[in-house]
C-alpha cells in the first residue's frame, strides 16, 4: 500500500510540474540573491544544497524555507526515471518523447557531474616562469616533503578536508605520525611580540615566534579564508615538537630527522599536470591616449616532455587554450604588467549540455514529424 | 487508424534496465565520494631553495594577484625616534623610548589590495588591547581625518589593557589606501607615552613622501615562488620514475 502510494507520488506528472515551477522560482530568487550574497555564497545556498535556509540575524539556528537545487533536481530526476519505468513503453510514435525526456535527464545528471567533478584553479606566472601545476583558490593542503635527495622531493600532500577531519594521520611513507592539534579554517597569524596576549602558537620554528587565532569564516567572492593548523610530529621515541603551519607562513619550514630533511608547508592545494606552461610575455594594451584596456594577452610556451611537444600559444580574452582536458582562460594580471593569472578549468561534463540540447531539439522534431505524418496519412486513407 | 508498434530496442528485461539505471546513479555517487580528498604521494623535481620562513601578518589573500613591487617611502624622523631593523613586512620601523623604561613601537606596513576592511582591522587592534569590537556606525565616529604624505587617511586610536601584562596600552593606527596599496602606520606601546607622542606621530605621517617603486625582497603571503627561467623545460615536469600515485 505504502509502496504503491510512494510509486504513484514519484511517477505523477503533477510532481514534474511542481518541480519545474519550484526550479523557476529558485533560479529567479537565487539570481536576485547574488546582489547581496555574491556569486559563490548564493550558489552554495540556493543550488548546491538541499534546502534554502532562513535565520534571524545573530540566531544560532536556521530553518529550511524552500527546497534548493539538489532537492528539486534530485526529485525531478527520480520522477523522470520512475515515470519512464512505470508508464512508457518504447513505441515508434513515442520515440520523440523518449529523446526529449532522456535529453532532460542527461542535462540534470550532466549538471550534477559538472558540480561534482569540475575543478577551477588558477595559474599565476611571472614572465619567464614555468609551472606544471595550478593551484586551488579556496582549498589548501599540508605538504610534507622529504627534500634530502638533491634532484627531487618526495611529497605527501594532505588535503584540508583530511586535516579538518582527522586527529591522527599516519602514513607508511613517513617515519613520524602527524597529530593535528588544532585546525582553524580561517585565522590570523601575527608576530609574537613581547607582551602579546596570546601564547606562541607552537614550539618549533616560526610557530615559536608567532601567535594564531581563529576568525569567522568568510563567504564573499572577493575574500577567502586563510587557514592555519598546529601539528605535532611524533615518533615511537617521542615528540619532535609542534609546528604552526599556515598560509601566512609563505615558505616551508624544515627539520631534520635522522639523516633525512623534511619540509612542512600549508599551501594552496596543487594539481599537477604532465605538461608545463611558461609565460613568455604578458601584454596589457590600452586604447591610445587613454587607460581603457583594449586587450589582455599571455604568450605562453607549452611543453610536454613525454611526447616532446613544444609550442607557443597566445591566450587572450575569449580565446582560451584548451589542452589535455583543461581550459586556460586569461583571468587577471599583476599590477606591474609582468605577470599573468590564468584560470584553469577542468570540466569532464562540459559536453553534456550540448548533447542534451541536441537530444531534446531532435526529439521535439521527431515527435512533431511523426504526428504530422500520421495525421496526413490518416486524412488520405479516411 | 494508426497502431502503435511496440518495439523492444534491447533484448533485456525491464528489471535489468532499471538495475542499470540505478547502478549508473550509484556509480556517479561513487565518483562524488572519491578522488577529491585523497592524500597524494608524488615525486617532483626540486623547487628553488627557500629562504628563512617569515611570518607575514596580512588580513587574507585578496582575489586579485598581489603586487611584488612596493613604492618607496621617505620621512622626517621626529625627535626621540630611533630607526630599528625592519621586520618581515615592514618598510619602516622605529622605537620610541619614554621615561621609566617605557617604549613604543612604530611600524609602517604596505599591503597589496584592500588588506581587509577598516572595520576588520580596527577590531583586530581593539582585540589586542582587550577592547570590545565596534560596529560600522561606531567606526565612522572613531575615525579621525589625518594627512598622510599630502593625502587624507584615517587615524584610529585604541586604548585598553594588555591582558597578558595588565599594562595600559594604546594603539594609534592610520590607514591610507593609494594606488592599489593599503598602508598601515601604527604606534603601539605604553598608554601615556603613546598619548604624549601623538603629535609627533601625526607630524611623521604629514612628513611622508611616497617615492618611485622599489622591488620588494619579500614575497607576499601565499605567493607562489618566483624563480624565473630556471623552471622551464623538462626538468620541471613530474618525474616518471617513481611516478605520481594516488593512494
Amino acid at each position: 500500500m505504502f509502496l504503491d502510494r510512494l510509486i504513484s507520488f514519484f511517477t505523477s506528472i503533477r510532481l514534474t510540474v511542481v518541480c519545474l515551477a519550484l526550479g523557476l522560482v529558485l533560479v529567479f530568487w537565487g539570481t536576485l540573491a547574488q546582489v547581496d550574497l555574491g556569486l559563490y555564497k548564493a550558489q552554495n545556498e540556493f543550488f548546491r544544497s538541499f534546502f534554502v535556509y532562513w535565520a534571524p540575524k545573530g540566531a544560532p539556528w536556521k530553518i529550511p524555507v524552500f527546497p534548493a537545487g539538489y532537492l528539486v533536481g534530485g526529485v525531478l530526476v527520480i520522477n523522470l526515471l520512475a515515470s519512464h519505468y512505470k508508464r512508457f513503453s518504447f513505441s515508434r510514435d513515442k520515440a520523440g518523447i523518449w529523446m526529449v525526456h532522456f535529453g532532460i535527464i542527461l542535462l540534470l545528471l550532466g549538471q550534477l557531474m559538472t558540480d561534482v567533478l569540475s575543478r577551477e584553479t588558477t595559474l599565476h606566472l611571472r614572465e619567464g616562469e614555468a609551472k606544471n601545476y595550478s593551484e586551488s583558490e579556496r582549498e589548501t593542503e599540508l605538504a610534507i616533503a622529504d627534500v634530502t635527495d638533491p634532484d627531487a622531493d618526495n611529497v605527501i600532500a594532505i588535503p584540508q578536508r583530511v586535516l579538518m577531519g582527522s586527529k591522527v594521520i599516519h602514513r607508511r611513507e613517513l617515519p613520524f605520525t602527524i597529530l593535528v592539534k588544532s585546525f582553524l579554517a580561517n585565522s590570523q597569524v601575527e608576530n609574537h611580540e613581547p607582551g602579546a596576549t596570546l601564547p606562541p602558537a607552537a614550539t618549533q620554528d616560526i610557530g615559536a615566534r608567532a601567535t594564531v587565532r581563529g576568525l569567522p569564516r568568510v563567504t564573499e567572492m572577493d575574500r577567502r579564508d586563510v587557514p592555519s593548523a598546529v601539528v605535532e610530529l611524533t615518533t615511537p621515541r617521542g615528540s619532535l615538537g609542534t609546528w604552526l603551519v599556515s598560509e601566512f607562513v609563505d615558505r616551508p619550514q624544515s627539520f631534520t630527522l635522522g639523516d633525512r630533511v623534511y619540509e612542512l608547508a600549508l599551501r594552496p592545494r596543487r594539481y599537477y599536470t604532465p605538461f608545463s606552461v611558461q609565460l613568455l610575455k604578458f601584454r596589457h594594451d590600452v586604447y591610445p591616449g587613454t587607460d581603457i584596456p583594449k586587450n589582455f594577452s599571455s604568450r605562453v610556451l607549452l611543453q610536454r616532455p613525454e611526447t616532446g611537444e613544444k609550442r607557443e600559444v597566445l591566450i587572450y580574452m575569449n580565446n582560451p587554450l584548451r589542452y589535455a582536458g583543461e581550459t586556460f582562460y586569461q583571468a587577471s594580471f599583476d599590477p606591474d604588467n609582468q605577470g599573468t593569472v590564468l584560470q584553469v578549468v577542468r570540466n569532464p561534463g562540459w559536453l553534456t549540455p550540448y548533447l542534451s540540447c541536441v537530444l531534446v531539439g531532435f526529439g521535439l522534431i521527431v515527435q512533431f514529424v511523426t504526428h504530422l505524418l500520421g495525421f496526413t496519412f490518416n486524412r488520405k486513407t479516411a | 487508424m494508426t497502431t502503435a508498434i511496440k518495439v523492444n530496442i534491447l533484448p533485456l528485461s525491464p528489471g535489468f534496465l532499471a538495475f542499470t539505471r540505478w547502478a549508473s546513479l550509484f556509480l556517479l555517487a561513487g565518483l562524488v565520494g572519491c578522488g577529491r580528498n585523497d592524500v597524494e604521494v608524488y615525486r617532483v623535481a626540486k623547487e628553488p631553495a627557500p629562504a628563512q620562513p617569515a611570518v607575514m601578518p596580512s588580513p587574507g589573500r585578496p582575489g586579485a594577484p598581489e603586487a611584488s613591487i612596493m613604492p618607496g617611502l621617505q620621512w622626517n624622523l621626529p625627535p626621540g625616534w630611533q630607526e630599528v631593523p625592519l621586520g618581515a613586512i615592514r618598510v619602516a620601523s622605529f622605537k620610541v623610548a619614554g621615561s621609566g623604561g617605557k617604549v613604543a613601537d612604530v611600524s609602517v606596513v604596505p599591503l597589496p589590495g584592500q588588506a581587509g576592511s577598516d572595520l576588520d582591522n580596527v577590531n583586530r587592534w581593539r582585540g589586542q588591547v582587550n577592547s570590545p569590537p565596534v560596529t560600522q556606525q561606531e567606526l565612522s565616529q572613531l575615525a579621525q581625518a589625518v594627512e598622510v604624505g599630502g593625502q587624507s587617511g584615517q587615524l584610529y586610536e585604541q586604548a585598553g589593557e594588555n591582558t597578558a601584562t595588565g599594562e595600559k596600552t594604546r594603539i594609534l593606527a592610520a590607514i591610507l589606501r593609494r594606488e592599489g596599496i593599503a598602508w598601515f602606520f601604527k604606534m603601539t606601546g605604553d598608554d601615556a607615552l603613546v598619548s604624549e607622542q601623538k603629535p609627533a606621530f601625526v607630524g611623521f605621517l604629514k612628513s611622508l613622501v611616497f617615492g618611485a617603486p622599489v622591488m620588494r625582497t619579500e614575497l607576499p603571503p601565499s605567493h607562489p615562488p618566483i624563480d624565473g627561467m630556471s623552471m622551464a623545460g623538462p626538468g620541471r615536469a613530474l618525474q616518471t620514475d617513481g611516478g605520481r600515485t594516488n593512494r
